[in-house]
């Protein structure tokens, strides 16, 4: 046939071309037949007014009809307003083109030897369901164009049907997809405007992240999130989630680091009635619940040694047995891993799994800290206190000094110390604008280390406030610690409450 | 009803055909066949006669091109007229007109 049902766009241009510049056109049964040269019928096409042919020309068009006459005779209209053709005579080569080529309208018989048109059209919008589909009915009955649109078809067109009005469909289909992408365009500026779906930062640090989001978000592998506390990491695994092919999937989130040891297997891989004391009936776990979509493991790094292995054979064999059950369930989950541990140097300690690694850190992307992207603070800043304009009525805004000042600052804590800043400040502020006064003590000390010597009464360099030093021991005790809390506490000689707290009060706590 | 008004060549008799379930669908069957046919030429037709535009031999074409539209119209109505007496559902025995009047063939 002329128009193979596979190779690319441009292929099936070079094979047109091929064919015309002989003047002839082959019919699907491979025979030639010497005709008018289709190039100068397509010439005097393109003088019709139409829409624009470079922007018809983006899209990919497949005829799926058994009439050779019909597919060739619309394949030539389609091609003189632009639109690249494939044709199918059958179900299953339409299924192969759909396959391998990036179809974007399909002009579909709704009467198939085979597989029934209606059939056809629920496979195309289930392989593609932004693919628009036009049917060409044969019956003008109302029931089965009904049904084509209840399935998902754009429109409908009954045959017997003449140039102008396959040229008019066509061109309509054209002007849909044109707003649909204007519209798309408009919706990636918009989000562009303040970052990707609920991120927000405009700086090149983010816009490189915003590209892994959107490759990971298409593709079904893990991801393993890197990132300190409080710079979103859950964030980043539900705009992954969300912008992806399992948006209407559930997406399930589970902090490893939060639930009680004896608890995540449980909680993990679900249980049967009889388990143990108190299971007094089936509990599906949080993978099941997550079936078909997406499970986000937070804090990976603090799952327990035995639960990694646990893990890691559902993920290998995608199938989990409950607590107490002697049957396997299968399971289709797509794992987002998060931690702010180093990994690397946990499986070099022995405290997580190399295999357990190496299957979660199929792609892995790192949120930048705060202070690596400072330039986004005043946007940030703008969005917390729109958001909280809108929750609490009152209208507020920040003076510059404190604004500077908060540009100086290192944000251990992140968004999260941020975000707890701005609250903070909204809540103590008496008036509309929020003043360095407002904004909590660990900010406020930092103006004395940021500030020249100079500008100073008294040089104070080299003093810090005790709460500074403290908090600075703290921190830099987690962060020596690869984030284990406990052995800080510890080893700091301070009771986990008080970490827990002092963590909170710097709004570092995860 | 009476559907020899207008067609003195059929006498009265004629009245109705009842239709069963195997010959609506054959009847489907050639009206999607013709559908077909029509569609074909009609869309050749539209792109010879954009080809031959302002020729000795564009007549000819703006002919098959006005001729087809007929046809399409014939198999358009006589669809029609199926589909009012058997429905579009799964065909059962129905009743059809059978006075054509000339102007329908």
């Amino acid at each position: 046939m002329a128009d193979s049902g596979s190779g690319t766009a441009v292929e099936q241009k070079v094979n047109h071309c091929l064919s015309v510049s002989h003047g002839t056109r082959t019919g699907d049964t491979g025979t030639s037949r010497t005709e008018v040269p289709i190039t100068t019928i397509l010439g005097a096409l393109a003088m019709e007014p139409t829409r624009d042919k470079a922007e018809a020309n983006l899209l990919n068009l497949l005829i799926v009809d058994d009439e050779r006459s019909i597919r060739e005779g619309c394949r030539d209209v389609a091609q003189g307003i632009g639109y690249s053709t494939y044709i199918a005579d059958n179900a299953e080569h339409a299924f192969r083109v759909l396959d391998t080529t990036s179809i974007d309208v399909v002009l579909l018989d709704l009467r198939l030897p085979g597989l029934g048109g209606l059939e056809v059209l629920k496979e195309v919008k289930r392989r593609r369901p932004e693919t628009v589909v036009i049917v060409m009915t044969g019956y003008a009955s109302v029931q089965s164009a009904v049904q084509a649109m209840k399935q998902g078809a754009y429109d409908y067109v009954t045959k017997p049907f003449n140039l102008e009005e396959l040229r008019m469909i066509l061109d309509r289909v054209l002007g849909h997809l044109q707003l649909s992408s204007e519209n798309r365009i408009l919706r990636q500026q918009v989000k562009s405007k303040e970052g990707f779906g609920a991120i927000v930062g405009r700086s090149p640090e983010m816009e490189k992240l915003y590209r892994i989001i959107s490759k990971g978000a298409h593709s079904s592998h893990p991801v393993l999130i890197l990132g300190e506390s409080g710079t979103g990491k859950e964030l980043v695994a539900r705009s992954i989630h969300f912008s992806g092919p399992y948006r209407d999937k559930p997406f399930v989130a589970i902090d490893c680091g939060s639930l009680v040891p004896t608890l995540i297997e449980s909680e993990l891989f679900g249980y049967v009635k009889g388990a143990f004391t108190g299971a007094n009936k089936n509990k599906d776990g949080l993978l099941q619940a997550a079936d078909g979509g997406t499970i986000f493991l937070d804090e990976i790094g603090e799952l327990p040694t035995d639960l990694q292995s646990k893990l890691l054979r559902a993920l290998q064999e995608k199938e989990i047995r409950p607590v107490g059950g002697t049957k396997a369930i299968p399971i289709d989950v797509r794992v987002l891993a998060a931690t702010n541990r180093d990994l690397e140097q946990a499986v070099a300690q022995g405290t997580f799994r190399k295999d357990l690694y190496f299957r979660l850190n199929v792609l892995s992307l790192r949120i930048p800290s705060l202070r690596q992207r400072k330039q986004d603070i005043p946007l940030l800043v703008g969005h917390f206190l729109e958001r909280l304009t809108r929750s609490t009525g009152m209208q507020r805004n920040i003076s510059d000094d404190a604004l500077k000042l908060m540009l100086s600052y290192d944000w251990p804590g992140n968004i999260r110390e941020l975000e707890n800043c701005i609250e903070r400040a909204c809540a103590l502020t008496s008036g509309p604008t929020i003043h360095i006064a407002d904004l909590p003590t660990t900010v406020q000390n930092w103006r004395e280390q940021a500030e020249p010597a100079s500008e100073r009464a008294i040089p104070r360099r080299g003093i810090l406030p005790i709460a500074e030093m403290e908090k600075q021991a703290i921190l830099g005790a987690i962060e020596m610690l690869h984030g284990d809390k406990l052995e800080a506490a510890r080893l700091l000689g301070i009771g986990k409450t008080t970490l827990y707290r002092k963590l909170k009060e710097y709004g570092a706590l995860q | 009803m009476n559907t020899n008004a207008g067609n003195p060549e059929l006498p009265g008799k004629l009245d109705g055909i009842v239709l069963d379930g195997d010959s609506v669908r054959a009847m489907r069957h050639n009206m999607h066949e013709l559908a077909n046919v029509f569609t074909g030429v009609m869309i050749a037709a539209g792109l010879l006669s954009q080809y031959l535009e302002g020729g000795s031999l564009a007549p000819y074409a703006s002919d098959i091109c006005e001729e087809s539209e007929r046809g399409s119209a014939l198999v358009r109505e006589l669809r029609g007229q199926l589909l009012a007496a058997c429905g579009d559902g799964e065909p059962s025995p129905g009743s059809l007109p059978a006075d054509p009047t000339p102007s329908q063939f």
